[in-house]
């Protein structure tokens, strides 16, 4: 088995990283994919918590970095979708526990275990994100429509360019319509013009995602979710399915807004 | 050389091709302007010349372009446009400068791509932005009063050249497409359109 390490990471911190990386890992499993979501953020560990994980987590990523555990027993797999696995960040530690060498040792050992390796990085341009993106094949940039977002979007994309990661997909988060179209809010293709990267995804703003998350289920099996629906979008994306992106409310210069949308390569 | 108006940019690209094959050792180190006339240049179009001109080591001095607007346009009548030594190093750079990076040399800087918000650049001598410039552009550092900042675009969040800086106004429209160039003009920083033709002349 050859995995796919996609590395999700924003610059800016609450975005929607974590919520990302649980959906989609879920849509992902919830499509077939032997997946697995690994959270990077150590000392600050949140991703168990939006994938109701938590209280299953015996080893985490330091204990496979330090020698403690084998990585096969330090995953816990997800009981609701079978093929829905996590590895845990350390709690009690900070993010020199682990170095880039030591992380794409355990990108490489899982690419032999699963289709999919969702990595969830810290907020932040230091060692963690060092980490998070050292075994990535794919870098999934999450944004949302704020000027600062994008600001912070556009550091990492040119860090990452620097790297040498080339295959970078921007996901727009929280995305308001009503907002968009009064002009109160920046719009979708401004964010793709100064990014210039190809987009994966638009995510509009649900109140369900808040609910959610705080009980740790996830939103991709919940059928009336707008965000939900565009989750599992993305995963298809990810598979390399061609689906249109979402319609987020109809009304005027929406249409508009689709054509200059796939005018983007 | 001279090639005829009516022919397609992927057509010239293969006449200049055959014609620096032909006098290629003539060319190899040369340094030269490209003269485009009322032609629209797209940066794609740039980029596969900048390709080109580099198998055979050929310098792109500057771009010369009169917009069509010149000629139904009084003439301009302020200052003389600034004359830029030709002989000043040139660093080019073909990308997206995005946020927190910094492009800085002593010559003159010519950017093939966007300046984004967070971004500075930062020239000896004059920059220029064959895209969008919106972030930091500081020219003429420390002290050339004759540097110019031009670009396709010209949305920076500040300008500076030499001593001078410049803010653009409050409600400054985003939209404005026309290239720009910014220069001092009697102790001031002043914006104009960028459709003056020659920015470079060669002496003698």
């Amino acid at each position: 088995m050859t995995g796919q390490v996609i590395t999700v990471t924003s610059g800016k911190g609450g975005v929607g990283k974590t919520t990302f990386s649980a959906n989609v890992s879920a849509a992902l499993a919830a499509l077939g994919k032997k997946t697995v979501a690994v959270d990077t953020d150590v000392g600050l560990r949140n991703l168990d918590i939006v994938m109701g994980l938590e209280n299953r987590i015996v080893y985490d990523l330091v204990d496979v970095v330090e020698g403690r555990c084998r990585l096969q027993k330090a995953i816990i797999r997800d009981r609701r979708i079978d093929t829905l696995h996590l590895l845990a960040a350390a709690q009690t530690r900070d993010k020199n526990a682990v170095s880039p060498d030591a992380m794409e040792k355990i990108c490489a050992e899982l690419k032999h275990l699963f289709d999919y390796i969702i990595i969830d990085s810290p907020a932040g341009i230091e060692r963690g994100f060092q980490n998070a993106i050292v075994g990535a094949d794919e870098i999934a940039i999450i944004t949302t429509p704020h000027v600062s977002a994008i600001r912070d979007a556009d550091r990492v994309v040119g860090l990452l360019e620097a790297a040498d990661k080339h295959k970078i997909r921007l996901v727009i988060n929280r995305v308001q319509p009503a907002m968009v179209r009064r002009g109160d809010m920046l719009d979708i293709p401004d964010m793709l013009d100064i990014l210039s990267i190809e987009p994966l995804g638009i995510i509009p703003e649900d109140e369900a995602i808040v609910t959610t998350s705080n009980k740790g289920e996830l939103a991709t099996q919940e059928t009336t979710s707008k965000a939900g629906l565009a989750y599992m979008n993305i995963a298809r994306r990810i598979l390399g399915e061609d689906v249109p992106f979402l319609q987020l409310e109809s009304g005027d210069g929406l249409l508009q807004w689709f054509k200059r949308l796939f005018r983007i390569k | 050389m001279r090639l005829e108006w009516e022919t397609s940019f992927p057509q010239l690209l293969v006449e200049i091709e055959e014609h620096l094959q032909q006098s290629r050792v003539f060319f190899n180190g040369a340094q030269v302007f490209l003269e485009v006339g009322q032609r629209p240049v797209l940066q794609h179009d740039m980029e596969q010349l900048a390709v080109i001109l580099e198998r055979y080591n050929v310098t792109l001095q500057g771009v010369i372009s009169a917009p069509p607007s010149q000629t139904r346009r009084a003439p301009a009548v302020s200052s003389p446009i600034p004359v830029l030594d030709p002989n000043t190093m040139l660093h080019v750079e073909r990308r997206t400068v995005r946020s927190g990076e910094k492009i800085a040399a002593e010559g003159h800087v010519i950017v093939i791509g966007d300046v984004n918000p967070g971004a500075e650049v930062i020239a000896g001598s004059s920059i220029f932005v064959w895209g969008s410039l919106k972030g930091a552009a500081y020219a003429g550092v420390p002290d050339q009063t004759e540097a110019v900042i031009a670009a396709l675009h010209l949305a920076p969040i500040q300008l500076r050249i030499a001593a001078y800086i410049a803010r653009p106004p409050e409600a400054q429209s985003t939209t404005a497409s026309a290239p720009q160039l910014a220069r001092i003009d009697r102790n001031n920083i002043v914006v104009e359109a960028w459709d003056r033709g020659r920015v470079f002349q060669q002496r003698g």
